[in-house]
């Protein structure tokens, strides 16, 4: 009789909402929105419709930024090679994988890349989501399957759990891409001194020499605006700089298979330059002042360079206000954010 | 106490039904499984067969090539895509958009492999058209999107180059016994694919009639000889014998691919 009781109809209807309660939760608080802080003077960035922000993908994905349980022998995170406090580039020419392997090329700095239109030096990849697959296939990264990735989240409690609270669904390839992605979308960086100068309206925010460095900048003499436009200071296309007379990478050709695209990489954004070398796509050039010296050269001469990079003459002075300029770029909030940082409270855990 | 338990029953069901639209109501629109739920209305079936000259292929054991040579294929997948039938009047039929087919994951038996597909129309046919690869659409995938793992395209089919963000269509890694002394010391490798590459015009043709309830068969066969061997360009593997498709490695992969169209039969 008290079985009977048990399924009278008032009971089995409050079973049923809570059923749906449950059920529904994880959906409505994973669709909880999060507001990005764009910025002034950025436009708004795009969001894909199917990884919209949530604060539980972004933190699913900022812990695994961080955690080497996604490389083969769990010595190697996304943070290894992509530091926050170097506006997440690295300081070696060549990153260092899994077996102290030697990378292809320099680690590009993860800054606005919510703005960006493909990924990688030689833009093979067009989405964030994918670029995470990237590491996983690569020998000289995490060189771990990404079948092994998903068994290893799986078995980690703490994983499966915000996997679920975060997408609904357990850790898989899709929660794994969409969410490292959406933690990468929030790395955005515009409180640099040239912004509050630019976009905030605050006139002493640049000294006089780096405001005579963004003339120089700006202006036709140098041309660095050909490439570097815009509010990120990219044009977001590939460009032969004239690094190299011959180029044993061939960069965008990679890609393309063509020959007229040999030598081209996509150009950087320069925001936190200061922060990001060693430069140029193989890292071997230290420096800024090496930098504007290449520049100031005209380049190496390949067929496909640039012709924008034709050589020009700057003075001492001029060559250290270009330089001031291009320091004024860096974000100090951007790379204290502790929000952009290892969680604290968070252990890895090697299963 | 018949009538309670009907009583009992009408609340089964009710919270079955409940509990169907709970579900349905909370599920994402995004579900991207196949169409394969469709009721058919015929079944056509594609068998390829691997094969080395005359002998059948057999993943991981040594196979002798017309010259003396050899072959141990370790690692051999592919795409098959825009699977149509085609009609007496010229009119095509699609049966399947895109087939995956691998001889490597622990299928050391002759090869068989299988593509299915339920064409919309019955009638008469007088061939099947297929690509092998994919076109530049479903290239463009992303592996990661797709909720089945079962599905072609999916991440763990690793089929997928990250760098590129496109997929392989075909898959080979082999020894060569490059002088037929028993010893495969001569690792071969071609990964191949590229938007380019696609074509969809393989035809091969067979006269069948398929209709409603209907089963059809067709017996196909990929001789590796016919690429390193016996083709039009045949491919020197002593020394081409690395490709990813890149850069210096792009024609050969052109070269492969050509062949690896022409040798299926």
């Amino acid at each position: 009789m008290a079985a009977f009781r048990f399924f009278s109809k008032s009971n089995i209807v409050a079973g049923l909402l809570l059923v749906a309660v449950v059920a529904c939760h994880s959906e409505k608080e994973s669709a909880e929105s999060y507001q990005l802080n764009v910025p002034q003077g950025f436009p708004k960035p795009p969001i894909p419709e199917k990884n919209q922000l949530t604060k539980l993908r972004i933190d699913l994905g900022r812990e695994l930024f961080f955690d080497p349980i996604l490389s083969r022998d769990s010595t190697v995170s996304c943070a290894s090679c992509h530091h926050p406090e170097k506006a997440f580039s690295d300081i070696e020419a060549l990153s260092r994988g899994v077996d102290d392997s030697l990378g292809m090329r320099n680690a590009p700095a993860l800054v606005n890349v919510v703005y960006g239109k493909s990924f990688f030096r030689d833009g093979g990849v067009p989405t964030l989501e994918q670029q995470i697959l990237v590491p996983f296939d690569d020998h000289r990264e995490f060189d771990l399957n990404m079948l092994y990735a998903v068994e290893r989240l799986e078995r980690h409690p703490r994983y499966s759990k915000m996997s679920k609270e975060a997408y609904g669904r357990g850790p898989d390839p899709f929660t794994l891409t969409r969410s490292l992605a959406a933690f990468e979308r929030t790395l955005i960086s515009g409180n640099s001194p040239y912004d509050q100068f630019t976009y905030q309206g605050k006139q002493d925010a640049l000294t006089a020499s780096e405001k005579r460095g963004l003339a120089l900048f700006e202006g036709d003499k140098l041309q660095c605006r050909g490439c570097h436009a815009g509010f990120n200071f990219t044009n977001e296309l590939y460009e032969n700089n004239g690094l190299k007379a011959v180029y044993a990478d061939t960069g965008r050709a990679r890609i393309t298979s063509k020959p007229e695209d040999v030598g081209k990489f996509k150009v950087p954004t320069l925001r936190n330059v200061e922060l990001t070398g060693p430069y140029m796509h193989d890292g071997s050039v230290k420096s800024l002042a090496a930098v504007v010296e290449h520049y100031q050269s005209g380049g190496a001469g390949h067929v496909n360079q640039s012709q924008l990079i034709a050589g020009f003459e700057l003075n001492e002075q001029e060559k250290r206000d270009l330089i001031n300029f291009l320091k004024s770029l860096t974000d100090t909030s951007f790379v204290a954010n502790k929000n952009h940082q290892h969680p604290a409270d968070y252990s890895p855990i090697f299963p | 106490m018949m009538t309670m338990k009907v009583h009992k029953m009408k609340h089964v069901w009710l919270a079955l039904a409940v509990s169907m639209l709970i579900v349905a109501g909370c599920k994402k629109d995004d579900d991207n499984g196949d169409s394969s739920t469709t009721p058919p209305v015929a079944t056509f079936e594609m068998q390829v067969n691997l094969k080395v000259g005359t002998q059948p292929f057999v993943r991981n054991q040594g196979m002798t090539f017309s010259d003396g040579s050899a072959i141990r294929v370790e690692n051999l997948r592919f795409y098959f895509s825009d699977v149509r039938l085609v009609r007496e009047d010229g009119t095509e039929v699609m049966v399947n958009d895109v087939a995956y087919f691998t001889a490597g994951d622990g299928l050391d038996e002759e090869a068989q492999l299988m593509l299915t597909g339920y064409p919309e129309q019955s009638g008469n046919y007088k061939a099947v058209k297929l690509g092998v690869g994919l076109p530049a659409d479903l290239n463009a995938s992303d592996p990661s999107s797709f909720d089945s793992n079962d599905h072609p395209l999916h991440t763990f089919r690793n089929m997928h180059w990250g760098w590129a963000a496109k997929y392989k269509f075909i898959e080979m890694d082999a020894r060569m016994d490059t002088l037929g002394n028993g010893t495969f010391d001569h690792s071969v490798v071609y990964h191949v694919g590229h938007d380019d590459f696609y074509d969809n015009s393989k035809t091969i043709d067979c006269e069948f009639e398929l209709n409603t309830g209907e089963s059809f068969k067709l017996f196909t066969s990929i001789d590796l000889e016919a690429i390193f061997i016996n083709g039009t360009d045949p491919i020197d593997y002593r020394q081409d014998d690395l490709t990813h498709t890149t850069n210096s490695g792009y024609n050969l992969a052109e070269r492969y691919y050509t062949n690896f169209v022409s040798a299926i039969q």
